[in-house]
């Protein structure tokens, strides 16, 4: 669970060092920011610990083999919802699943090596008991994606979360 | 009214990665402030090949590592789906008119209609419908909106992206 901190104008320029250079050293930033490398490694601590930040990898789409990605929508019984929400969320190839309001009641964003493999996936899925209806919308472009941000899961277990 | 052609920016083919680059990645995942010699001894090669292919790797925008924030700590509660059903030709103008806004954590474009699909984070409820009314009640040609709330994120993994 994140504990409420307060950030000040130093760490916030500590985040923004290592978010334009990642595997920056404690001591590069701290020249940026005029601390001591051992004060930039106590905030960074601090940071990590509480839950406002977490240091991460962005693996271009492209590096990844996987040909298609896009939005899934599946229209389940209320009944089985836990359980196939589960179940496609626990795809290593899902990146996002969430519970919705709306027509569709697990809306998901997975990627697949191909067509062929997608088609296995959507059928897959809507064989599972008590869905009804399961739509692929594939992305064609990607105008903006704020990947610096994280959307922590709700009620994850942060050890359960994997990257 | 507009001849419904849109200008898409030019598609941009990235280089391939062989198996040391995969397994450099894959290590990184597991911990991207993980050492070059941490790594190395992990991939078995020298902790100099560790080092140029991490250049390489982040010269050619086939990997970046930053720090992420969570967007709680930010003040974001709330996570909305939302489809957009827009003209015919203005589909680029207004993709990139919504990457601007600060709460919009994703515009993707994909094949059919809506050919819009948004993420996007807010305070809350009202935080959200002023969104709605306002910033994309601003735009032009937008024709329709499907805003579809998430109750409960159960995954996120926002460690692939278009880079």
């Amino acid at each position: 669970m994140t504990k409420p901190i307060l950030l000040d104008r130093t760490d916030e320029e500590i985040i923004r060092q290592f978010q334009m250079n990642g595997r920056s050293s404690n001591r590069a930033v701290g020249e940026a920011v005029g601390l001591s490398e051992g004060a930039v490694r106590k905030r960074l601590k601090r940071l990590t610990e509480s839950g406002h930040a977490s240091y991460g990898l962005i693996v271009d789409i492209q590096a990844t083999g996987m040909a298609i990605s896009g939005f899934l929508s599946v229209q389940v019984a209320p009944s089985a919802l836990a359980a196939v929400s589960r179940q496609v969320a626990d795809m290593e190839t899902c990146a996002l699943c969430m519970l919705t309001t709306g027509n569709a009641n697990i809306r998901a964003y997975i990627y697949e090596k191909d067509a062929l493999s997608l088609a296995n996936t959507t059928a897959r899925i809507a064989a599972m008991n008590g869905v009804s209806k399961v739509e692929f919308r594939e992305a064609m472009y990607f105008t903006q994606h704020r990947y610096e941000l994280l959307m922590m899961p709700d009620g994850y277990p942060s050890s359960e979360w994997t990257l | 009214m507009s001849s419904g052609k849109e200008q898409w920016p030019a598609a941009v083919r990235k280089r391939s990665i062989d198996e040391t680059d995969r397994r450099i990645i894959a290590a990184l995942r597991a911990d991207p402030q993980a050492s070059n010699r941490d790594v190395a001894r992990i991939v078995e090669v020298s902790e100099m090949t560790v080092s140029n292919r991490i250049d390489a790797l982040i010269d050619d925008n086939l990997i970046k590592i930053t720090v992420q924030r969570d967007v709680r700590t930010l003040g974001s509660h709330c996570l909305a789906h939302v489809e957009l059903d827009v003209e015919g030709g203005r589909l680029n103008e207004v993709a990139n008119a919504l990457a601007q806004f600060e709460q919009v954590f994703a515009v993707t474009i994909v094949i059919g209609n809506p050919q819009i699909v948004l993420l996007v984070f807010a305070k809350d409820n009202q935080d959200l419908q002023r969104f709605i009314q306002e910033d994309l009640g601003r735009l032009q040609g937008i024709r329709q909106a499907n805003v579809s709330l998430a109750l409960q994120t159960i995954k996120v993994d926002t460690g692939i992206a278009a880079l």
